[in-house]
């Protein structure tokens, strides 16, 4: 009898249990998100770490790939990418770094497997050992007339430091980013026809 | 074996409560490119019926954006409503649009969304004017190409409504651009046919929502 009991039990749970999250795992996500236009914006301050707060669209683990995208060339420049965990001493999960040598991707394999979870905050951020000249792929404010806000403005709607200059520099060694990102001074782009300064960069993470 | 059974089954239904949430939720979704569109029949409620990317847990911060301001005393509204005629409102905020910019408002009532859940995400404004005109506001929407094509654009497909009313007006109007407690039936509507929208598509307003 009890065993009976027992195993309508499990039966009963097996049947009201949903899929695990019911959710295929993609393999390769966009960074903010999948976007229709893209653009293009341009960093600042040579060496400054640059930094966007943004909510993983889905859960994916062991990513080992990352890759953003110069849209200009730069000879003798070296540009990075990288992303941090939300929080001031939030630890680096990914980072590449290369020439800005030449527009395109700038990418890398073979990183330590990192993992995004979906709603949870991240920091995307870049530098370059230049200033003001670097621009990279980012999402696109519409270059019609008459916008006088844009969706990066948006995001710090409630906390302007969700975008903005990092506290910890990058430095021209290694893996030119800083392990964490220090806390981020507001540093948010105008509105306004044909702004394109410091929107939100793309990137692209694959297992 | 009793015990056993019980544990798996406790565990088992532990999975119906993973749920994405987030505290920081952009909604539709980051869209890409940021473009606008007027609303500029007064109170009329305009309504778009779209799933959350992520679920959020008593939020009362909401803003949206404007690109072009309107004149003196220029409210607009937004309402969140389960998505049904008589859903009940989620959410209500109300935002100066007497210039452009971002417009949070916070304080609102604490509200909860659930991830992947349809809901009807409403505006208003308590201003009828032409789009393009300086005094007529322009929310700020995620991108369509329809301007470039003769109005054939993404906001148009989701407009022709072939399944459901997606896009539509509902019946009930706002009050001096605060958006009544149901919507009431949604008439699927091409937005381009009303007056004041001009030119340029009707796409969802970006909503940025925090607890």
């Amino acid at each position: 009898m009890t065993r009976r009991l027992a195993l309508a039990l499990l039966a009963l749970a097996l049947l009201l249990a949903p899929p695990a999250r019911g959710q295929p795992t993609p393999r390769k996500m966009f960074l903010p998100g999948y976007t229709s236009t893209a653009g293009s914006s341009s960093l600042g301050a040579s060496l400054g770490l640059y930094c966007w707060t943004f909510a993983a669209e889905r859960t994916v683990t062991n990513f080992t790939k990352m890759a953003g995208y110069l849209t200009g060339s730069h000879a003798s420049n070296t540009c990075a990418f990288a992303v941090y965990e939300n929080g001031d001493a939030g630890a680096k999960l990914a980072n590449v770094v290369g020439s800005c040598g030449t527009g395109g991707v700038l990418g890398a394999t073979g990183l330590t497997p990192f993992t995004l979870t979906s709603g949870t905050l991240y920091r995307m951020c870049a530098c370059a050992n230049a200033a003001d000249t670097i621009s990279y792929l980012s999402v696109q404010q519409a270059t019609t007339c008459c916008q006088d806000t844009n969706l990066t403005q948006m995001v710090a709607a409630f906390n302007a430091n969700m975008i903005g200059r990092a506290a910890n520099d990058c430095v021209a060694t290694g893996s030119w980013t800083p392990s964490t990102t220090g806390a981020l001074t507001a540093e948010v782009p105008t509105g306004g026809f044909g702004r394109n300064a410091r929107r939100f960069p793309l990137f692209v993470v694959e297992q | 074996m009793i015990r056993l059974a019980l544990l798996l089954a406790l565990a088992l239904a532990r999975g119906a409560a993973a749920q994405s949430t987030t505290t920081h939720l952009v909604w539709p979704s980051y869209g890409g490119t940021d473009f606008r569109y007027w609303t500029a029949v007064k109170n009329e409620l305009w309504c778009w019926r779209l799933p959350t990317p992520h679920g959020i847990t008593n939020a009362t911060k909401l803003a949206l954006g404007f690109n072009s301001r309107g004149p003196a005393g220029c409210v607009a509204g937004v309402g969140i409503y389960d998505d049904d005629d008589a859903g009940a409102r989620r959410a209500v905020s109300a935002h100066d649009c007497t210039t452009s910019g971002v417009k949070g408002t916070t304080g609102i009532a604490a509200f909860s969304l659930v991830e992947a859940a349809v809901y009807r995400v409403c505006t208003c404004i308590t201003y009828s004017g032409s789009p393009g005109a300086t005094t007529t506001p322009s929310f700020t929407s995620i991108f369509d190409r329809g301007e470039d094509f003769g109005g054939v654009g993404f906001s148009k497909a989701l407009s022709l409504n072939a399944n459901s009313a997606r896009i539509g007006i509902a019946a009930n109007p706002c009050l001096s651009g605060v958006p009544p407690t149901t919507t009431g039936g949604i008439t699927a509507t091409d937005f381009w046919t009303r007056p004041g929208s001009g030119t340029v598509a009707a796409m969802p307003p970006v909503l940025v929502i925090e607890p």
